[in-house]
């Protein structure tokens, strides 16, 4: 029997989809590793069709070799709607591009999450790094100088600090709801008074070390984005090279050594970095107690893993 | 009747010779690739296909996956040229099976089989399921030997973990288990022949 070329699966019950011939039919179409995520059936009695993308990942232990292939299941990808024709339902599939379209914006979404949370977990252990610090320092400044003088003239901060982006950190704090902004003048907004934030026993450099990686947490994305602080982005990257693979298997023992770390990180990010660079910068994350490091071989810091995998509960990864 | 000391010897000899998958979700093309290579070398043809141009062919993107349609479609209009072609069917059985391996003018044939042949592999690789609880992925393996008994086959995840080392890796399984899990993907196989060969004993077969 030579197997039909034409886009569509003609089926009675939903679940002949997920099993047998039609599976097979469906997977030699859309791709091995696409199925259905979900069927659920509407008023009007269409089932609305929901696809994810299973793709194999190496995952083995760099130390130990130890040969573990985990799959990784991305769902809600993409979903059609297969309505009754003449007394069965079909299925009109859709393209390898729809889906890897879908397949590629939802990993986007998982990785991005996983970045911003860990951007906000490891935000006061690399505060110090001179990168990190030069590129936040503008915003520190606002955030420090009203918190100290109680008011500032917006023209006063912009003549300190003699850039062209003043005028865009102020109103992005003063959105975020840091700051208020009258007649030209800054003043400390709600958030930078909050008493979670400012408890009496609490030193001034702590008390600013929290306000700004509180600002990092609401504007993460506005920050990174608008206000191209790709500093925001890089360490967490950096991090992300080693935990997305251990929260994919579930190990915080997991060892993974620099040539894959590197990988991981071309993969994901799409960005390549020397090998030379991405040891240098794991030893400084380790020295910030973000990952444990023992010569070439990086694993979790236990509790960044507890935390990262609290956060990420409901991440999918 | 079990697997031959002959049948292993021809597999070693012929695995040997055989590339390794680059990407973990590339088993397809991979398996294509050395297939092709081996009748290539067999049958004096000269077959010049990398895995990135079969990639190009089945509309590979990265970790979702080949589609087998599309790679038989479009590899045929290059092995035309060779007088050969790509086949793709279902609903074979054992039998046909059996013959595309022994017919020097066929390829070895790539079965396609159910996700459930992760559960069956644990002593060659550890595979771990995603958060959807079960294996998603419909997997291919080469069959070389086909009997009463057992079926010889090489699965190209084996080469794909970049450390390894003299790991013994399965090669065979049951015939009624390999049976069971090509025919949940409705005995989907593809191979490589001279064109115009119609002779298969299934009644379904259609070359």
């Amino acid at each position: 029997m030579s197997v039909p070329v034409n886009n569509r699966i003609v089926f009675g019950e939903a679940e002949e989809l997920m099993e047998g011939r039609k599976r097979s039919q469906l997977k030699s179409k859309l791709g091995q590793g696409i199925y259905i995520s979900e069927i659920h059936e509407t008023q009007d009695g269409d089932f609305v069709i929901n696809f994810g993308n299973s793709t194999p990942k190496d995952v083995s232990d760099s130390r130990d070799k130890d040969r573990v292939l985990q799959f990784i299941d991305v769902e809600d990808i993409y979903s059609v709607t297969a309505s009754k024709q003449d007394g069965n339902y079909v299925l009109e599939l859709p393209s390898r591009e729809e889906l890897h379209r879908g397949y590629i914006e939802r990993q986007k979404q998982i990785l991005d999450q996983l970045d911003y949370t860990t951007a906000t977990l490891i935000y006061e252990n690399i505060f110090e790094f001179s990168s990190v610090e030069n590129q936040m320092t503008p915003i520190i400044e606002i955030v420090k100088w009203t918190q100290e003088d109680g008011s500032k003239p917006i023209t006063e901060i912009e003549a300190q600090q003699n850039s062209d982006k003043t005028r865009l950190y102020i109103s992005t704090l003063s959105d975020l709801g840091f700051l208020n902004v009258t007649d030209g003048t800054i003043y400390p907004g709600e958030k930078m008074q909050s008493a979670d934030l400012h408890p009496a026993d609490r030193t001034k450099e702590d008390y600013q070390k929290e306000l700004i990686g509180q600002v990092i947490k609401d504007g993460y994305y506005v920050l990174r984005d608008k206000l191209s602080m790709s500093m925001l982005d890089q360490y967490p990257q950096l991090c992300n090279s080693y935990y997305y693979t251990a929260l994919q298997r579930n190990d915080p023992n997991l060892e993974l050594d620099i040539d894959r770390i590197q990988d991981n990180y071309r993969e994901q990010y799409n960005k390549k970095k020397g090998r030379n660079k991405i040891n240098d910068k794991m030893d400084r994350l380790a020295r910030a107690d973000v990952v444990h490091k023992d010569g070439e071989y990086v694993s979790s810091k236990q509790t960044m893993w507890n935390d990262l995998v609290s956060e990420s509960a409901t991440a999918s990864i | 009747m079990t697997i031959t000391t002959e049948d292993v010897e021809t597999y070693e000899a012929k695995i040997d010779g055989f590339a390794t998958q680059p990407e973990e979700d590339q088993c397809l093309t991979t398996a294509t690739k050395n297939v092709l290579d081996e009748i290539s070398g067999r049958r004096d043809v000269d077959f010049q296909f990398s895995i990135s141009d079969l990639n190009d062919l089945c509309d590979y993107r990265p970790e979702t996956g080949q589609d087998s349609i599309l790679l038989q479609e479009n590899l045929n209009s290059e092995l035309e040229d060779y007088g050969y072609e790509m086949k793709l069917s279902r609903g074979l059985n054992e039998e046909d099976l059996r013959a595309i391996v022994k017919d020097d003018r066929r390829s070895y044939p790539i079965a396609s089989v159910s996700p459930r042949y992760f559960d069956e592999v644990e002593n060659s690789y550890k595979p771990r399921r995603g958060s959807s609880g079960d294996y998603q992925l419909q997997h291919v393996l080469i069959v070389f030997a086909v009997n009463s008994e057992k079926v010889l086959y090489y699965d190209t995840f084996h080469d794909i973990f970049e450390r390894r080392q003299n790991v013994e890796v399965e090669r065979e399984m049951s015939d009624n288990l390999f049976y069971q899990l090509w025919s949940e993907t409705g005995n989907e196989v593809l191979w490589v022949q001279k064109e115009g060969q119609r002779t298969l004993s299934s009644p379904e077969f259609e070359g």
